[in-house]
């Protein structure tokens, strides 16, 4: 037999837990609905001289606002008429539907990133054999991933640390290394929680290091594309670099798979002068 | 596109808009299959009545609509047409998945499809277990249980049942009224006849002639045709469309999209309907349809009614339901048909 106060206790557990239900129902079902985000179609966000870039949302009586630094698009945006020519070298487009009676749709957001330094990999940790690609030549083929990380342009890491080795072909001064990265929490691929980066020059001597945390998220994320930026305060010219992934340790409490380990899933690595 | 199709397969919600027309419900799809949605049509407490993912549904001859979800506290919810729950039952299904009914000479029994199990189990309405089918080892495809996966059954009219390994290995295995194994045909690979996500079958008897068994190839975004023997016919293209299991109904097709291919893990699933010539007429919830050459231009979700559709179910009136995976524990959709 339950006391007065364990009934109290357990009609408020089911009290809250039918409200939380039906709140879960109800967002997931409102009656006026949002627009969907806007696809948009590129050969690859890397590109040497310019990048095209195309946006398709065939729903009638809606319009697509776009900004190219960014920011959230919103009305008083551009709108979008045409294919959009991107010679900035690194531009993030955002692209959003709005129409009468709906929710604006979300941004759909592409960083368009200019061809980095000519590199070759000297050595680099063997990624998981079900997503090995076609081997570490994909992370400077300028051809992006998108977002099925089961195609070969992905490398798919599930240790508890990544390292690449490069050389360049020639001693440089070096500005940043950007790692293009997955972000798909449904799929249990998280970015890492930090990237290190060494540079050496043609004598072997460390010229410069660079640290950079990304915390684990604190609630499901989009799914998308990301480019990891990590600027290198290198004065010295650098011939060599060791660039160290550590994947996320432990997912995130709310996850299905929380404490365990998170995949790490790579298709590009830039260096830019 | 001449401009009375243009008009046809224009949303009018803007149009009610315009002219001052107070709470102009919003109208989907295109062509002869638009219609508007009510989210609200389950009478259901999540309470006494809870759903994880929502992943079937089939009609029974009194009319009452059978919900297969993956929550233990009931994995068979029985609706009226008027969304009342009338009765639940089943706790032993932790994979509930496919859910297909048959008229067994007069007695309509239920087909199962657990994918955690990697059983299929027929049942009576009421829930009472009258056979399990357990995984094939006669096909000389599995070494053990865990690697066939089933998703969805079909049973023809002469009660052959087919199975399809639609998160295992791509196979369809095909059974005997009795549920001797008879053989098996598609599975993963390069080739035409192949499958990729066989997540869907149906036996499809709209050409009396030429009945044909369609299987849905979720990934490659297409539905396979082959006959009741099992010999490749055809491939429909659905560009786009991750389609689950194809549901006949008068001389129409119509399918859950789970996702779009331009979207993917996105939410971003629709509706799709196929004529008799099994060309995409209507996309419920994207864009319109259109073939340049013959070729299906790609389809992707334009207005976010849907998350995760997982299954569609159509009843005497032509009104659709709609019930969805991984969507917030959401019961189905009602789809109710416009006239023009």
């Amino acid at each position: 037999m339950m006391t007065q106060l364990e009934r109290v206790f357990v009609l408020c557990l089911a009290l809250g837990w039918a409200a939380v239900s039906a709140f879960g129902q109800t967002v997931a079902a409102t009656d006026t609905f949002q627009l969907a985000k806007p696809i948009v179609r590129y050969p690859s966000v890397f590109f040497k001289k310019k990048a095209t870039a195309t946006a398709l949302f065939d729903q009638p009586n809606t319009k697509l606002h776009y900004t190219l630094n960014g920011q959230l698009p919103t009305e008083r945006d551009p709108v979008y008429r045409a294919p959009l020519r991107i010679a900035a070298p690194y531009t993030s487009l955002a692209v959003r539907a709005f129409g009468t009676g709906f929710h604006p749709s979300e941004a759909t957001q592409v960083t368009f990133i200019e061809a980095g330094l000519p590199y070759t990999v000297r050595t680099a940790t063997t990624p998981h054999p079900r997503y090995a690609g076609n081997g570490t030549s994909i992370l400077h083929d300028a051809q992006d991933g998108r977002m099925d990380f089961s195609q070969p342009t992905w490398l798919g890491y599930a240790s508890d640390s990544v390292v690449f080795d490069i050389q360049l072909q020639r001693p440089q001064r070096v500005q940043a290394v950007v790692l293009h990265a997955l972000q798909n929490d449904g799929a249990w691929i998280f970015l890492p929680q930090r990237i290190q980066i060494q540079a050496h020059d043609d004598r072997g001597q460390m010229v410069a290091t660079a640290n950079k945390n990304y915390p684990a998220p604190n609630a499901p994320k989009a799914a998308e594309v990301l480019p990891l930026r990590i600027e290198l305060p290198a004065k010295n010219r650098v011939k060599t670099m060791r660039i160290t992934v550590f994947p996320l340790a432990q997912m995130p409490n709310w996850h299905a798979g929380h404490g365990q380990r998170a995949w790490f899933f790579l298709d590009e690595l830039i260096v830019h002068k | 596109m001449q401009r009375r199709a243009f008009l046809q397969q224009t949303t009018w919600l803007t149009l009610g808009a315009s002219l001052g027309a107070p709470h102009t419900p919003l109208v989907l799809g295109h062509g002869p299959k638009r219609y508007t949605v009510d989210v609200h049509w389950s009478r259901a407490y999540a309470v006494q009545h809870p759903v994880k993912d929502a992943h079937e549904m089939v009609f029974d001859r009194k009319g009452r609509l059978l919900l297969l979800t993956n929550d233990t506290r009931n994995n068979v919810l029985i609706y009226s047409a008027n969304g009342e729950i009338l009765d639940s039952w089943g706790h032993e299904y932790p994979g509930a998945h496919g859910l297909t009914i048959f008229d067994e000479n007069g007695t309509e029994v239920l087909y199962i499809c657990d994918t955690e199990r990697h059983q299929v189990i027929k049942t009576t309405l009421q829930g009472r277990v009258l056979h399990i089918y357990d995984w094939p080892r006669e096909a000389g495809l599995y070494e053990k249980a865990e690697e066939y996966i089933p998703t969805e059954t079909t049973v023809a009219p002469n009660g052959d049942l087919y199975v399809a390994d639609g998160y295992g290995k791509d196979y369809i295995l095909r059974y005997n009224a009795r549920g001797e194994y008879l053989g098996h045909f598609g599975g993963k690979g390069s080739e035409a006849k192949h499958l990729n996500n066989a997540h869907g079958i149906c036996y499809d008897g709209r050409n009396a002639a030429q009945p044909v068994l369609c299987v849905s190839s979720r990934q490659q975004q297409a539905f396979k045709r082959y006959t009741l023997a099992g010999e490749y016919l055809d491939t429909i293209p659905v560009n786009g469309a991750w389609v689950c299991r194809p549901v006949v109904k008068g001389d129409y097709l119509y399918a859950a999209v789970l996702q779009s291919q331009a979207q993917l893990w996105q939410q971003s699933g629709c509706v799709v309907v196929l004529d008799k010539d099994n060309r995409v007429v209507s996309n419920i919830g994207g864009n319109a349809p259109h073939y340049t050459n013959g070729q299906l231009g790609e389809l992707y979700q334009t207005i976010k009614v849907f998350q995760y559709p997982h299954d569609v179910c159509v009843d005497a009136n032509g009104n659709l339901y709609v019930c969805q995976w991984n969507s917030g524990h959401v019961y189905p959709y009602k789809l109710t048909p416009v006239q023009i």
